[in-house]
């Protein structure tokens, strides 16, 4: 007996030293990361991460289009005999200015320096012996790219916001002086990575791959961000969404789907959390893209082959005379690693500016849909030649009632990376999850209901989905095209109002129905 | 230790006393009780709130005299026995007066409160006693699901229908009312039980799937209040937050006007309407 009281209090004791470990927020990397020979693999999340960081010490990288946020400021005392120093006094300036963002942003609404918390965030020094240096130890490293382990803590003064004493994690020595200028980056990543954490990532995911713990009991799943592919936006199928397009979806929600709106997120809230999800989706598709150019080389079973084979190769080469040293499988593995080590930067270089220019705004704002008529008034002869145009372009998929039960619903899929069929009939998404053609009966739209969403829908397709894109496939006249596709929106308004009998019996029969789309049988 | 219970006994109605004398400066009373730059301090913003609050104060008042009464009786009777060591203690079988006394103040009470509170109960729940200008115009409908409160209008000048309209209007977690005139609100549930709440309002009433349960209130005070949802939903119950925002009745006609119009953007419309000045 007295044993076991010793026992459990030694372990009680034991469980009051050690605490509960709190889970390390990470980031994982893709499969296809994973299946890389080991040395290659390591090299390119070795890039990815001193890209972009880890979730508690994301990189603010420059190159992407993204904002992050900027506070300038003024050294305004620094201790004058110290040959260098942690810490010194600043000001802030006026933020309000046209740096930090949209013109929408109200100045009222833009935090201050005072109500955030800079530690962790990067400086950049814009003038002074400092300039152009991201690192205090003088700027060694580009001014591009930078580690945001730089402000150490921020103390503002009481009754001023702008303020107080910065101290840093490094030294500078020598010390800056009075009047030098700099800027403090990113303080909407770490806001937005905040918020995040506290709305978005039980689903989404730390990564923003959609497999957040909350991921499995929902249907449809969560987006994944890492293919830079989202469903509902205002601009062309292969350009990525504007930050409007996810303040919408975040806003107002998506019905039918788990998405709720969240409405109530202040401003500044909304836009650090916009920021924060592009630079996922950024930097999943940033290694989507590196391991795409690595993957047909460096993949684990491919690199064991041509290892088998360049030894081959070099052993002939030996017994010949053309080599010099006898080639072991180990030299070969390291020659063809470094291979693909000297390619990496270059790669990067090139997939980041692709990445940089995709979601570049003003290339954004040009490709955002816009009819060129004005919507069709909704009349009876409208919604006649929509029908038309339903009946010969939609009802495959959405049914000839609008019930989302066509023909393609019982149909083998073909996937489009591996050209095999799926397993199961039915429809499928890129992130190869089934879904299903939208029921129209039902009044719900996922994209938004304004007639605006409609038309893009329909002329644009979905993103990532099977729903193709029906811009110019009603006429050959942009105009008339436009003017029809209105037609079609305004038939797919007027379903869920149709009169059952009526619509069936006039059309279906005309276009070869399946038993399935028989209203009669639902 | 002699007097141990005697003071354990009186210690908890000066708890009690304090507790409630400290609360609404803590923020344990009504939303906005302890904060002068609030909005409400504390007060309902609905008349009917407002009879509500008066039952609850009422309730309050006789209970803690009763508690604070007992108690202080409890206490005496422990301090005389501590008090007097040397004396006897008497048996009794029991005071008949006593009893039928202790019965029948208590039920007196109850059946007082019982009877008391039924009018505010009848103006708050039974639809025939809802005021009539309410009942005939429901300002929206609206439906709690998992997680959000989507809200339905009817199109400006017309009657919410039980079932959609082409020309209805669509929001989410944002109801809009009108100030001074009672509204009434259709209540429904998507997928599993929720409850609509608004503290500020004094509202408290659970969605039921399959089920259209009017609510009304009457605003009397323009402004933003929270409505949240009261019934745990699932897990994302804490994301069910949403605003109520009461404006003046040409605001709140206003605000339909524009969200038609936003509701009927087609990409173009404002583009035309900024060269020609109509709309």
């Amino acid at each position: 007996m007295r044993v076991l009281q010793l026992l459990i209090l030694t372990l009680v004791f034991a469980a009051c030293l050690l605490g509960c470990n709190r889970p390390e927020s990470t980031f994982v990397y893709n499969t296809k990361t994973e299946e890389l020979t080991r040395d290659v693999g390591s090299v390119v999340k070795e890039r990815l991460d001193g890209d972009f960081g880890s979730p508690k010490n994301s990189v603010a990288w420059l190159r992407m289009p993204i904002d992050y946020g900027t506070f300038k400021g003024e050294v305004v005392e620094v201790d004058k005999d110290a040959s260098s120093v942690y810490q010194f006094r600043v000001a802030f300036g006026s933020n309000d200015d046209k740096e930090t963002g949209d013109e929408e942003e109200d100045a009222e609404t833009s935090p201050t320096p005072g109500e955030m918390n800079l530690a962790g965030l990067a400086i950049i020094w814009k003038s002074g012996d400092y300039e152009g240096g991201s690192q205090i130890d003088g700027g060694k490293r580009d001014g591009e790219k930078m580690a945001t382990l730089q402000v150490a803590a921020w103390s503002k003064d009481e009754e001023n916001d702008e303020e107080g004493v910065l101290s840093l994690r490094q030294k500078m020595d020598p010390p800056p002086s009075v009047g030098d200028t700099f800027e403090i980056v990113g303080h909407k990543l770490s806001f937005g990575r905040q918020l995040y954490a506290a709305h978005c990532q039980h689903c989404h995911g730390t990564s923003g791959d959609g497999a957040g713990p909350t991921a499995e009991y929902l249907n449809p799943r969560p987006r994944d961000y890492r293919p830079g592919k989202f469903k509902f936006q205002s601009t062309l199928k292969t350009n990525r969404p504007t930050d409007g397009d996810l303040q919408r979806i975040i806003t107002k929600g998506i019905p039918g789907t788990y998405m709720p709106s969240f409405l109530l997120l202040e401003d500044d809230e909304l836009d650090s959390i916009i920021q924060y999800v592009k630079w996922l989706s950024m930097r999943g598709e940033y290694e989507i893209k590196l391991v795409s150019q690595l993957y047909f080389d460096y993949e684990q079973v491919v690199f064991d082959e041509a290892v088998e084979s360049a030894l081959k190769d070099g052993l002939e080469e030996f017994e010949d005379g053309t080599r010099d040293e006898e080639p072991t499988k180990g030299s070969i593995r390291d020659e063809l690693v470094a291979t693909a080590n000297a390619d990496l930067p270059d790669i990067a270089e090139q997939e980041s500016n692709v990445l940089a220019d995709a979601w570049n705004k003003e290339k954004l704002e040009s490709a955002v849909v816009v009819p060129l008529v004005a919507r069709t008034p909704d009349t009876a002869e409208s919604r006649a030649r929509g029908r038309v145009l339903y009946v010969q372009n939609c009802s495959a998929c959405h049914g000839a009632t609008g019930r989302g039960d066509g023909e393609q619903v019982n149909a083998y899929m073909v996937n489009d990376q591996t050209r095999e069929k799926y397993p199961v009939p039915g429809l499928f998404d890129d992130w190869g999850q089934s879904i299903k053609p939208r029921n129209l009966t039902r009044g719900i739209y996922r994209g938004g209901r304004r007639p605006v969403d409609l038309f893009r829908r329909v002329f644009e397709g979905i993103n990532g989905t099977p729903m193709p894109p029906f811009k110019g496939k009603f006429n050959n006249d942009k105009k008339i095209n436009d003017a029809r596709t209105w037609d079609l929106v305004n038939y797919i308004y007027h379903i869920p109002f149709e009169t059952r009998g009526k619509s069936a019996g006039d059309s279906a029969t005309k276009h070869g129905r399946t038993a399935a789309s028989t209203p009669s049988t639902r | 230790m002699r007097y141990f219970w005697a003071a354990f006994f009186m210690f908890w109605p000066i708890v009690a006393i304090v507790f409630f004398a400290i609360s609404p400066a803590m923020n344990w009373w009504f939303p906005g009780a302890g904060d002068p730059d609030s909005l409400t301090k504390g007060q309902s913003m609905t008349p009917l709130g407002v009879d509500i609050d008066n039952l609850f104060y009422l309730i309050l008042i006789i209970t803690s005299v009763v508690f604070v009464l007992t108690h202080i009786a409890l206490g005496y009777v422990l301090f005389r026995g501590a008090r007097d060591e040397g004396k006897k203690a008497l048996f009794s079988h029991g005071s008949h007066a006593l009893e039928v006394m202790w019965t029948i103040v208590p039920t007196g009470i109850l059946i007082f409160i019982s009877l008391y509170q039924l009018d505010v109960w009848r103006k708050f729940r039974v639809i025939s006693s809802f005021p009539e200008a309410a009942v005939e115009a429901p300002v929206a409908e609206v439906t709690a699901r998992q997680f959000e409160w989507r809200i339905r209008y009817p199109a400006p000048g017309k009657k919410l229908q039980l079932k959609p309209q082409p020309d209805d209007l669509y929001t989410v977690n944002d109801l809009h009312v009108p100030t001074n005139r009672p509204v009434m609100i259709q209540l429904r549930s998507e997928d599993v039980q929720h409850s609509f709440f608004a503290p500020h309002l004094r509202v408290k009433q659970d969605a039921v799937p399959g089920q259209v349960i009017p609510i009304w209130f009457e605003v009397t005070q323009a402004g933003h209040y929270p409505l949240t949802c009261a019934e745990l939903c699932g897990w994302g119950h804490y994301k069910m937050k949403a605003r109520i925002v009461a404006e003046p009745q040409s605001q709140f006609g206003k605000y339909l006007h524009d969200l038609q119009h936003e509701q009927n953007d087609d990409g173009v419309q404002d583009k035309k309407s900024d060269d020609a000045e109509d709309e």
